[in-house]
């Protein structure tokens, strides 16, 4: 069985030394690993050091816009970024970003029945994924459905999760982490811009400023998981945006209870934490920033 | 003997996953393994539930954003012999354990509310009681974390 396992991975290493080049891509290679013998002993020693990391999880960007325009927030004309800017970007960074942007957009544009445009964002998003180092394959059978489905809110709605799912599980597992980072960042970033362009005052007893100040948790993960990657020049690159964003988050004001675990009628039921209050200051201040963040990002 | 099996499990993750990855070894090993016998209709699916290789001796450690007023189910899986599963809800901030699921003899899944969203450390381990010395030193099985989720007013 030993001789098994060691013909297996001497299998897999030749595998890889294909992979590796069938990935790469030329010409970026602060977002892509090119593949390098001599580092193999060190990148064991990072994948242990991995192996006992924490892995920073985020919804996704159509759970995050449905969770916002789930509610009596409706659809806003013109927020959304000219899908024919798509190929305008250049760089790593920016073509990154901006796939998270389209990705934000895509979910927004389903979950509003808007599927002709869903389509032309779809493309967009495997136009984009494509100059990222993303395999285009995951998209031709759900480019398929997506043209089938037009018709369909519902199914646009689960296809754009589908799309963001198969792609940042594809940059997971072909160690593109860094490039999921900032794909994140593009895609979170556009999350907030939408819902705070939406709505054009604060008003303290809507629920919608509560579930704004909630954005601190992923965006907590968002961090942490920049900050892992910090190293990597794209990562780095969009810190500063992060630093901003935290900036308007850390003024939030903070009311702390113990977290509690009780049983409820036999159900387990998680109590108390930590509960962030959005003003009407905090508000303008934040939307101020996100659309700064966002133009710095989309203009070309 | 360790140090030999943490270099095997990370020889097969750095020689593996580049080409065959999470996703053909582990990624949706959630949707697909025994997970899905804890599948509720009247649940959606959370779309942080994941699939991922684990060795035994590891720890895997996910740090999830838990909305609150919803009722969530995590239920967890791996393949036959590497069961059962250890793991435990830690509260982010304060790293106070929420819930352990030795206290319940293991069980593979915990339905919960969520009053107030958080940030929830998830810790998971495979402890591989009816695997031989043999299956532990050689397999490195897929662990599946399956989150749904329904919203709640607790």
């Amino acid at each position: 069985m030993k001789f098994k396992i060691v013909t297996f991975l001497f299998i897999l290493g030749i595998i890889h030394s294909f992979s590796a080049c069938k990935f790469s891509k030329s010409g970026e290679g602060e977002l892509t690993g090119s593949p390098d013998d001599s580092s193999t002993f060190e990148t064991l020693k990072e994948d242990l050091e991995i192996l006992n990391n924490i892995l920073y999880l985020l919804p996704s960007p159509g759970e995050i816009v449905e969770g916002f325009f789930n509610s009596d927030l409706e659809y806003k004309q013109g927020l959304v970024n000219s899908v024919e800017k798509k190929d305008s970007y250049l760089g790593s960074r920016s073509q990154a970003l901006n796939l998270g942007v389209y990705v934000t957009d895509l979910a927004y544009l389903a979950k509003f029945g808007l599927t002709g445009e869903s389509v032309d964002y779809f493309e967009a998003v495997r136009s984009l994924s494509t100059q990222v180092g993303v395999s285009t394959e995951i998209f031709e059978s759900l480019m398929d459905r997506a043209r089938t489905n037009i018709s369909d809110p519902d199914s646009m709605v689960l296809i754009s999760n589908e799309a963001c799912n198969e792609m940042f599980a594809f940059l997971e597992t072909s160690k593109k982490e860094s490039i999921l980072a900032v794909i994140s960042a593009g895609a979170y970033i556009e999350s907030l811009y939408l819902v705070l362009e939406t709505e054009e005052e604060f008003m303290e007893d809507d629920p919608i400023f509560a579930r704004i100040s909630e954005m601190k948790y992923p965006f907590e993960n968002l961090f942490s998981m920049a900050k892992v990657y910090g190293d990597d020049e794209n990562v780095a690159g969009i810190i500063k945006y992060l630093n901003l964003i935290n900036q308007t988050f850390e003024q939030l004001a903070v009311d702390e209870t113990e977290t509690t675990v009780t049983k409820k009628e036999g159900k387990l039921v998680i109590g108390g934490g930590t509960e962030f209050t959005l003003t009407a200051e905090n508000f303008k201040e934040m939307k101020s920033a996100i659309r700064s963040i966002r133009t710095e990002i989309t203009t070309i | 003997m360790k140090y030999i099996r943490k270099i095997q499990v990370s020889l097969l993750l750095v020689l593996a996953l580049p080409v065959l990855g999470y996703g053909q070894f582990c990624g949706d090993f959630q949707k697909v393994g025994d997970c899905r016998k804890d599948l509720v209709p009247s649940y959606r699916y959370y779309n942080q539930s994941r699939g991922d290789m684990i060795g035994v001796g590891y720890t895997i450690k996910y740090n999830v954003v838990f909305y609150g007023d919803r009722d969530y189910i995590i239920s967890f899986c791996t393949i036959k012999n590497f069961y059962p599963v250890h793991f435990k809800l830690v509260d982010e901030i304060s790293e106070e354990v929420l819930y352990d699921n030795e206290e319940d003899d293991y069980t593979e899944s915990i339905g919960f509310g969520v009053e107030k969203t958080k940030l929830i450390l998830i810790e998971v381990e495979v402890l591989a009681r009816k695997a031989s010395d043999k299956e532990i030193e050689e397999q490195y099985p897929c662990l599946g974390m399956l989150i749904q989720f329904k919203e709640d007013k607790l």
